[in-house]
């Protein structure tokens, strides 16, 4: 459903993605977990274009990308296969909560008006926010602004939901709602792929956690592998930090 | 020191009549200044090297000399940088028959357009990466997201500028007087100089810039809020 073959990406002298190879399945919620600045945002956005890759091919849902030759109209055909969650939510902010969620539909799919609001109240309404429809993203709190992030994620029916660090700006309280949330869209079926640093997320909701780190895929595997048993000494070392976080004896 | 309030209001109905005039050149000013002060934000923008370094000399000279002495340059300049273009359509004019409003049309549009400039790149820039990436990220085309995206926010923070640069027009337009265009001021020297009433002249063209440009702002403040309707 998802493929990347051999995709690479630099910033000057600075390699952030070295080869990346990756393939997500119809309804597979894949974690991308590691340290920082290790190029998993990069990773998402390469996919939708945001930032293009240096090289390597991005296919989905049967439409491929070769980011050598890539053409605009190419750009914009992979685009609308995905959206997009931000750590910082990105809401237009010139736009009303529906606004947000219908905008893509209408301009972008060419919807009617009438169709769009309808598909907008119900993405807004999972989200519990349907009491909000009519404020502007500066009158709710960064929990709330997210999750009408993901309900504008939800109603453009992409082949795949992209979510950067969707909880890292959120407070615990807030960023278990928003976890909730995701977890429900994991049982619906919605094929996933999520950077995030939660590990109980990558744990208990992903079925395929990918650990990456100075731009590499260094193991990927089912949550039980990654967790309990990984291959690769430095996963080891990861996971073995993540459940000792502070070195007190 | 007495006030003969009456000379003051008849005076004031005097000046009023050149209200619309100077309101006219203002509009114009600013129209030309915006227009121009785009296309210079646009090449500043492309950041082509020697250009990029004429236009910050020449913003430099612009925003270092007091506008009366450009005026002074452009009222004996022009008539020389204009002989040719007029000498295509077979017209002459002597230096001292050159028409003021030419004069102050050019040297404000000119000056306007090197303040514009700036604010219109503030307003672009003032728009967050965040809010390009949301477009994208929804498959809009870049001309989608600049309709529906760009111009309304860039417009929300550059209006109350352009509105807030019209009022500034409106007193700057007070030292046209100097090479001969009659505006509010100049109204109220004419009108000074049949009554010989300087002080209640002067204290009516305060009053008049005073209520037109109080009544500008309050509606302009206004407009702006509107604009501003989603911070």
């Amino acid at each position: 459903m998802l493929q990347l073959d051999h995709i690479y990406k630099s910033y000057g002298d600075h390699h952030v993605l070295k080869d990346i190879n990756l393939h997500v399945d119809q309804g597979d919620v894949v974690s991308l977990i590691g340290p920082s600045g290790t190029g998993k945002t990069t990773l998402l956005r390469t996919i939708n274009y945001l930032e293009p890759a240096d090289k390597g091919t991005i296919t989905i849902n049967g439409i491929s990308v070769n980011t050598e030759k890539a053409k605009q109209s190419d750009i914009i055909k992979l685009r609308r296969q995905t959206a997009m969650v931000f750590q910082n939510y990105s809401l237009f902010r010139n736009k009303t909560v529906l606004e947000n969620v219908t905008e893509g539909l209408t301009i972008v799919q060419g919807k009617s008006k009438e169709e769009a609001e309808e598909i907008a109240i119900r993405e807004i309404s999972r989200v519990g926010m349907a009491d909000n429809v009519d404020k502007y993203p500066y009158q709710l709190s960064g929990g709330q602004q997210q999750r009408i992030g993901i309900a504008r994620a939800m109603a453009l029916n992409p082949s795949v939901i992209l979510l950067d660090e969707p909880t890292s700006s959120l407070d615990p309280e807030r960023s278990a709602e928003v976890m909730r949330i995701l977890q429900n869209l994991a049982e619906l079926g919605t094929t996933m792929l999520i950077t995030t640093h939660e590990m109980e997320f990558a744990k208990h909701v992903s079925n395929k956690v990918v650990f990456m780190e100075n731009g590499h895929i260094v193991e990927e595997g089912s949550p039980d592998q990654i967790f309990q048993n990984p291959v690769e000494e430095r996963t080891r070392q990861f996971v073995r930090k993540l459940e000792k976080p502070l070195n007190v004896d | 020191m007495i006030i003969d309030w009456k000379i003051v209001i008849e005076t004031m109905g005097i000046i009023s009549t050149a209200v619309p005039r100077t309101l006219l050149y203002a509009v114009t000013i600013l129209f030309f200044g915006i227009l121009l002060g785009a296309v210079l934000a646009w090449i500043e923008d492309k950041k082509i090297p020697v250009v990029q370094q004429i236009i910050n000399v020449i913003r430099s000279y612009i925003r270092g000399v007091p506008l009366i002495v450009h005026l002074f340059i452009m009222r004996y300049a022009m008539p020389g940088i204009a002989a040719p273009f007029l000498a295509v359509f077979g017209l002459t004019r002597e230096p001292g028959q050159f028409p003021a409003v030419v004069i102050v049309l050019t040297t404000y549009i000119a000056l306007e357009a090197v303040i514009e400039a700036q604010n219109i790149r503030s307003a672009l820039y003032s728009i967050d990466s965040s809010q390009i990436d949301a477009g994208k990220s929804i498959g809009m085309s870049n001309t989608q997201l600049t309709k529906r995206v760009i111009v309304p926010q860039a417009l929300a923070y550059a209006v109350p500028l352009f509105l807030n640069a019209f009022l500034k027009i409106i007193k700057a337009l007070s030292l046209a007087f100097t090479v001969g265009l009659v505006e509010i001021l100049a109204q109220a020297q004419v009108a000074a100089a049949l009554s010989f009433s300087y002080l209640e002249a002067y204290i009516a063209a305060a009053l008049i810039y005073w209520i037109l440009c109080g009544f500008l702002s309050v509606i302009f403040g206004r407009v702006s809020k509107k604009l501003q309707y989603y911070n």
